[in-house]
């Protein structure tokens, strides 16, 4: 056995010796063959590569709890979870109690399709907010698109009432805000903040709420604004709360249906708001 | 023997990489195709009006096990640390409850569909053991992604053992949730509270 070996080993090592001898007329020849011996390990390495990657990992392969890891969110400052709690807590009661039934008459009243349209309406609206932060991240050609909608939907489509913008001319919406774009330039996102009624935010994403709603000329009444398109600031709530009313109507289902996931509402809002985001911003 | 070595090692090479390319690139494309027919199966059931909703929820879970390997979306939803916790009888009332739940709540999720135009985009294998594939569903407000996320197991078959909504990791929503429950009671109470949850 052990002459055998020694007997396959000469025979592997002799080639080399042959090109050392030679070596020392072609230096060149010698640094080629290195390198092919290297070359021959990579297909053994590719192999070995590929191996390991499907080792069994119906349990906790190491690389599925590195992947994981790898994209929790790192140490989680948090200083206003007693007040957000709270505030996560109000908000599902003031939903489950008082906004869903009152969205569920809505509902029963109008049917789905109207009800899409008032949304497409409010949502043509707030056009000024997604130009504008569209721009801001440079994304000049989904501005243009934005306002190509705004324009067809605007006059064919009977005040954002329908969308010809999408079904004829295949214009999508691209919607930005002023957190997503201070995010674009690296802002982080700083603490959570659950807002009364609104629900999850964070201290970034609040300060852009603020900023676009004095962009937001169509909807939001500023008396110190030169642009308005409501008269008084009356107006704007009682736009907004028809506004959140059909929205509600719209989504009440799947807030109902994501809080089943919940062991914990705050810290399960909380992920989901984060993450989400997070992906809005990467887009 | 010089002058052959590199011809033998490059087609070697070449062979090496072809093949993985083309192995890599078959499983994709051929996922992506299972994918599309499966979404397309579990949206008709969706939308057939006819079908009572217990015959609904069958049909889609024969269709979704095919696809989606629950029980490893109930471990790693727990984690290593979490599963650690566990005697293994727990572990094995956990995979039982839990499994259940994610079932209940993937019918429910679908069931949230009206109708909405999908489409799918090609599958991007981002490791040799790890395909994604992205479907788009068309709301008003733009395009909503659901991005399901392939392993291959022991076997060699490809499943699904995350899926992201609009961003959102169903697993590492639950790891947070999971661990921040179990920093403060334990895993008995864990237990307790997903078999009062079942019974809701």
């Amino acid at each position: 056995m052990a002459t055998g070996a020694f007997h396959r080993e000469s025979a592997i090592i002799e080639p080399f010796q042959v090109c050392r001898h030679r070596a020392h007329a072609m230096p060149s020849r010698r640094e080629h063959l290195r390198l092919l011996a290297a070359l021959l390990m990579i297909p053994l390495f590719l192999s070995l590569l590929n191996a390991d990657a499907t080792l069994p990992e119906e349990g906790f392969g190491d690389e599925f709890e590195s992947e994981f890891s790898a994209a929790a969110p790192a140490e989680d400052f948090d200083p206003l979870s007693g007040y957000n709690r709270v505030m996560t807590v109000c908000n599902d009661v003031v939903y489950i109690h008082l906004f869903f039934p009152v969205a569920r008459g809505y509902e029963a009243v109008i049917p789905e399709e109207g009800r899409k349209a008032v949304q497409r309406f409010f949502a043509n609206l707030h056009t000024p907010v997604r130009v504008v932060n569209n721009v801001l991240q440079l994304k000049f050609r989904n501005a243009a698109e934005e306002l190509g909608r705004f324009t067809v939907n605007t006059t064919l489509g009977i005040g954002g009432l329908f969308d010809p913008a999408y079904t004829w001319l295949n214009l999508s919406s691209h919607p930005e805000d002023f957190g997503q774009t201070l995010g674009y330039y690296g802002v982080g996102s700083g603490f959570h903040i659950v807002l009364p009624l609104l629900g999850p935010s964070n201290l970034r994403d609040t300060v852009g709420l603020v900023s676009d709603s004095y962009i937001d000329f169509g909807l939001n009444y500023y008396e110190d604004r030169g642009i308005n398109l409501l008269d008084t600031l009356d107006h704007t709530y009682a736009l907004e709360s028809l506004e959140y009313l059909n929205k509600s109507s719209l989504t009440y289902a799947q807030y109902e249906s994501l809080k089943k996931d919940a062991l914990d509402l705050y810290p399960f809002l909380k992920q989901i708001y984060e993450q989400s985001r997070s992906k809005a911003i990467e887009e | 023997m010089t002058r052959i070595l590199p011809f033998l090692l490059s087609l070697m090479l070449a062979l090496c990489g072809t093949t993985l390319l083309n192995a890599a690139q078959t499983d994709a494309e051929r996922l992506h195709d299972v994918v599309s027919t499966k979404v397309a199966a579990i949206t008709e059931i969706l939308n057939d009006a006819t079908l009572e909703k217990a015959v609904k929820n069958d049909r889609i879970m024969a269709i979704a096990e095919e696809m989606i390997d629950f029980e490893i979306m109930a471990k790693l939803s727990l984690g290593k640390d979490g599963w650690a916790q566990l005697d293994e009888a727990q572990q094995h009332e956990f995979i039982t409850l839990y499994v259940e739940h994610i079932k209940s709540s993937y019918l429910e999720k679908l069931y949230l569909y009206n109708g909405e135009e999908i489409r799918i985009t090609p599958a991007a294998q981002t490791k040799p053991n790890r395909i994604e594939i992205s479907s788009f569903i068309r709301t008003d407000e733009g395009e909503m992604e659901i991005l399901y996320k392939f392993y291959r197991n022991r076997a060699g078959a490809w499943f699904i053992y995350d899926i992201n909504l609009a961003g959102v990791s169903i697993i590492q929503t639950n790891r947070v949730q999971f661990a921040e429950f179990l920093s403060s009671a334990t895993a008995a109470d864990l237990l307790e509270k997903l078999r009062q949850e079942e019974h809701l």
